[in-house]
């Protein structure tokens, strides 16, 4: 969220003018609706516009609101200076392109891991035998046509538009319909609300709005709790979308920024053993004392109460050094943590906040304690704590870590769990062990807690962003036909609730659409481009008119403000020309007149104009001291503002990084449950139910042994070395490199589902080598995330492997 | 002594930990206090013979369901739980079982169906007619419990062991069917 800091105080109506001079006086029908758009969603969060009048210029003090408003405005405009080709702007540029690609990236994986889940059900209605093969493989393995498509009726398009419209400036009817949906329904509407409605998870406007949401979520959920206890508790659709919300690029690089590295640096310990349970520490103990004596002695039995695991001397003495480590690196994160205050997203943030003031409101008894345990609830039980517990998830770590490490994580969330509940009682003993941990952190972790509620409201800066949606040339949503066809649906279903009264907008465009269309088969489910416009609002013929009307700036003022702006422009254009200080501008002027770009001689020449006209309407004075002031402010806001866009690139491009390897981890998994699929398929014989009572990988067709006769052996498919080499098949090989093109493969199919990889000698009959492959245990690999397949002299890569069968076996 | 490995899942909120904690410590813990993941063990008896159980109490919250895979790898019984007064949690545990049923691969996974918070009956929103047809469905005993009042608690974790005796009267592992065999050069 780029909120500009606040400008010199002389900056005020010098500020308005720029957004006229850079956005130009438009005509094109596209701003109309931007303007409409922007006034429906003032009235509808923040009142009409009443922007207070102008006390002049010349540097003269301006305190009123919208004063603040166009100030912040004119440095938003600067900021987005489409003329100039400096440094900034090429930073900015690579910035929006990254933001555009993060946004479209994790909606794609948003929608992979969907169908990921989806996938995992029809396995698992397989398992339970309740379904017909062909059924479950039905379309969704079918890859969706990525290619745009058109809309076929017109009519309905601008109906789709002007609801869609609606749904986008006035967040309250997604509010309600989320409360009004199941859980089932949900995800389906979440991806259209939080990728596409609102899908631009970097532009401030439409982040606000989906808080906005959120905000009337969160408050219908107060309303609805019978119990302060189980407040935000249930996996409800506020939870679903709290969970999507802090996974949107924002809450992922922070949770990469603040906990990879020590995560990373915690897992490399593979044998750091800190289990501090004594139970578990008792059972390792005499675990290891018979293996290496071969018998246990009489007075250490199996199975023995925690009490007495817990008595015993040697086990207090491997727990004692652990407990001060466990606390000790639990120390760490969580001043890792409380450091980042100021880097936790500004809506993760705003979200603690509406919590804390909801639970004000509705519990005005309620203590602090239980207020912050609230807070904790969402920050670290939501959105903290399953990072680390397995952050093989969030993408923090490649695969999952192992054993020791893993449950060191749990401990460490378990510890900054307490810590932000405090619960009075602990349900295992042990941790009572831990709690010097919490005793001595109890101060820090509530003052955290509070301080992550003290957040400005974006109110103010909502009305701001309406005026930055001018900039949009259009507002168009690329939906696909089903989130648009769903979205319909469930608003029809609900419509009553929604929008009871006939003469309701929302409600004269449903009936309008009719009843919705069926969801359309995966591969028909185009992406459209959706305008939106609105037909209620009066469209503004003239942006320049209309500003001038609001705010009755003269047109002296609107000149002083385009000198200024060019004289901007002139300075980011000509590298070196504003070296010395204090600022001489009409020799920038003067420099820029007698330039070899025709542009810069042009515009040089108009502003030693104006500054004359200016000074001859004794708007500024002989030496241009106020807007020299100006000018330089404005540089160096320019300045540091370059700085920040650089750094946020970098951080942003790891992030684009990190989801793309998702979207890549997704598409195996993907691949694999295809693979699954489709072997139950060719082991059921086509169609039939899978065998009664046994595996879905076991080799048995209806229940009885199927007959030979009838099965065909595929294969053998040849393959070379070097061809699997390049594919990524061979992860190694310890094949010398000169006898690489001797080597070749064999792989057979005896039976479905079981596949013989045979490595062979150039010249020689019989294989050097043979592996019998299961699919199933393949599968099984992938899911514990073993990553390569032994073949003495190759490894090979089981993704990859898994690849390569289902093309060859499965889709012949 | 024979070990059972017993798991405790379900929705956040619906008393996974209030149930499992009267049941290995007779007491009833009124307080909120979301878990993570945390570990209890007992000795009962069951049908004359002693068993040791060792019961994994889970997260119900939706952000650590990644974590469910292993638990569901390592465990042998299950006690699938659900509040009788909020619906939204019965129908979570389709997805739930449906998880379980995949990660086991087969259909026979011992599994006791359970309806907590049952001495609040007069909010109840989940029938028992309704869970008793999912039950059926899913080939589970189901019980209605009161962690409150220790209302069917004992009942559960004891119908769970006979399971796991019934379906695996002798321990024996899945045999690995990869083969590596050697041709000398």
């Amino acid at each position: 969220m780029s909120s500009p800091s606040s400008p010199s105080p002389s900056g005020t109506t010098a500020r308005k003018s720029a957004l006229l001079a850079s956005y130009g006086y438009p005509s094109q029908p596209g701003m109309v609706r931007a303007v409409a758009a922007a006034a429906a969603a003032s009235s509808d969060s923040t009142g009409p516009n009443s922007p207070g009048p102008l006390s002049g210029r010349k540097g003269s003090i301006s305190t009123t609101r919208s004063s603040h408003r166009y100030s912040q405005l004119y440095s938003m405009a600067a900021e987005q200076d489409v003329e100039v080709e400096d440094d900034l702007a090429r930073a900015q540029k690579r910035l929006r392109e990254l933001k555009t690609k993060i946004s479209s990236q994790s909606k794609k994986n948003f929608v992979l891991e969907r169908d990921v889940r989806y996938l995992d059900s029809r396995i698992a209605l397989l398992i339970q035998n309740r379904m017909a093969i062909a059924e479950a493989i039905a379309e969704h393995l079918e890859e969706a046509d990525s290619s745009d498509g058109l809309f076929p009726d017109d009519r309905k398009l601008q109906s789709y538009g002007n609801l869609f419209f609606l749904l986008q400036t006035e967040p309250r009817h997604i509010a309600t319909l989320c409360r009004l949906v199941s859980l089932t329904e949900i995800d389906t509407l979440l991806q259209t609300v939080m990728f596409t409605l609102y899908g631009n998870q970097y532009e401030s406007r439409e982040e606000h709005l989906l808080l906005t949401m959120f905000q009337s979520v969160l408050s219908a959920q107060f309303e609805t709790a019978t119990e302060f206890g189980s407040l935000l508790r249930a996996n409800t659709p506020v939870s679903r979308m709290m969970t999507t919300y802090t996974r949107r690029g924002p809450g992922q690089s922070y949770l990469k920024t603040v906990l990879s590295e020590r995560i990373n640096s915690l897992i490399e310990h593979k044998e750091l053993n800190l289990e501090v349970n004594p139970l578990k520490v008792y059972e390792q103990m005499i675990n290891q004392i018979e293996e290496n004596t071969g018998s246990l002695p009489p007075h250490l039995p199996r199975g023995v109460p925690p009490e007495t695991a817990a008595a015993n001397p040697d086990v207090q003495a491997i727990i004692a050094p652990r407990l001060s480590m466990v606390m000790e690196i639990a120390n760490s994160f969580l001043d890792t943590i409380l450091e980042s205050l100021d880097q936790v997203p500004y809506g993760i943030r705003w979200i603690c906040k509406q919590i804390r003031s909801l639970t004000k409101r509705k519990y005005p008894d309620a203590t602090d304690f239980s207020i912050c345990s609230l807070i904790g609830g969402f920050f670290f039980l939501r959105f903290i704590n399953p990072a680390i517990v397995t952050p093989q998830a969030y993408m923090l770590v490649d695969g999952l870590p192992s054993k020791h490490p893993r449950r060191t994580l749990t401990l460490i969330a378990k510890l900054l769990q307490n810590l932000a509940n405090k619960p009075s009682y602990a349900k295992e003993a042990y941790m009572m062990t831990l709690n010097p941990f919490v005793e001595n952190n109890k101060a820090r972790i509530n003052k955290f807690l509070n301080d992550l509620c003290e957040v400005g409201d974006f109110y103010e800066s909502l009305e701001m962003d309406q005026y930055m949606a001018l900039s949009k040339k259009e507002i168009n949503l690329n939906i696909t036909m089903n989130e648009l066809f769903n979205t319909h649906q469930l608003l029809a279903q609900h419509r009553d609730t929604l929008a009871p009264q006939e003469k309701h907008h929302l409600r004269m465009c449903l009936n309008e659409l009719g009843a919705a269309p069926p969801q359309v088969p995966r591969k028909e489910n185009k992406t459209i481009i959706l305008p939106l416009f609105s037909r209620w609002e009066t469209p503004i013929q003239d942006l320049h008119s209309t500003f001038l009307q609001e705010t009755n700036i003269t047109q002296a003022d609107i000149m002083y403000m385009e000198t200024k702006s060019i004289l901007v422009q002139l300075i980011r254009s000509i590298p070196g020309i504003a070296d010395k200080r204090p600022l001489d501008l009409m020799k920038i002027a003067e420099t820029a007149a007698t330039t070899k770009d025709a542009i810069l001689v042009r515009k040089g020449i108009k502003v030693k104009e104006m500054l004359i006209e200016l000074e001859a309407l004794n708007v500024v004075d002989d030496h241009f001291t106020f807007m020299t002031e100006e000018v330089t402010e404005e540089l160096r806001h320019l300045g540091n503002l370059r700085e920040k866009v650089n750094e946020e690139a970098a951080s942003l491009e790891s992030v684009y990084k990190t989801i793309g390897d998702h979207n890549n981890y997704l598409r195996s998994q993907l691949d694999s449950y295809k693979a699954y699929l489709q072997n139950v398929r060719m082991q059921s014989g086509g169609g039939n139910s899978p065998g009664q009572g046994s595996g879905v990988g076991v080799v048995t067709v209806g229940g009885k042994e199927a007959k030979k006769g009838k099965q065909q052996v595929l294969g053998p498919f040849k393959f070379t070395h070097h061809q699997l080499e390049k594919d990524g098949v061979i992860a190694e090989s310890n094949v010398p490199e000169n006898r690489r093109s001797n080597i070749f493969f064999n792989i057979t199919s005896p039976i479905p589902g079981t596949f013989i990889i045979a490595l062979h000698y150039k010249g020689r009959d019989k294989a050097i080598l043979e592996m019998d492959l299961k699919l199933d245990d393949l599968l099984e690999k992938q899911q514990d995330q073993v990553q390569l397949l032994d073949l003495e002299y190759v490894h090979l890569n089981v993704n990859k492997v898994l690849a390569l069968l289902t093309k060859t076996f499965i889709k012949r | 002594m024979r070990e059972y490995k017993l798991v405790v899942l379900g929705s956040g909120g619906v008393g996974k930990s209030a149930l499992t904690v009267q049941f290995v410590q007779s007491m009833f813990v009124d307080r909120y206090d979301p878990t993570i993941e945390d570990s209890y063990r007992k000795q009962v008896e069951v049908d004359g013979l002693q068993c040791m159980l060792e019961i994994l109490d889970t997260a119900g919250t939706e952000q650590f369901t990644a974590m469910r895979d292993l638990y569901m790898k390592n465990g042998q019984g299950f006690i699938l739980v659900f509040s009788i007064i909020a619906s939204a949690t019965f129908d979570e545990l389709t997805e739930i079982h449906g998880q379980l049923l995949r990660t086991k691969d087969t259909r026979t996974v011992p599994i006791v169906l359970v309806g907590n918070k049952c001495d609040m009956a007069n909010e109840r929103k989940v029938s028992q007619e309704r869970a008793k047809a999912q039950a059926d469905k899913w080939n589970t005993p189901f019980y209605e419990t009161s962690a409150r009042t220790r209302i069917n608690v004992d009942e559960v974790f004891h119908d769970l062991v006979r399971m796991i005796n019934l379906q695996n009267p002798a321990k024996h592992d899945r045999s690995k069917k990869n083969t590596v065999k050697c041709v000398l050069l």
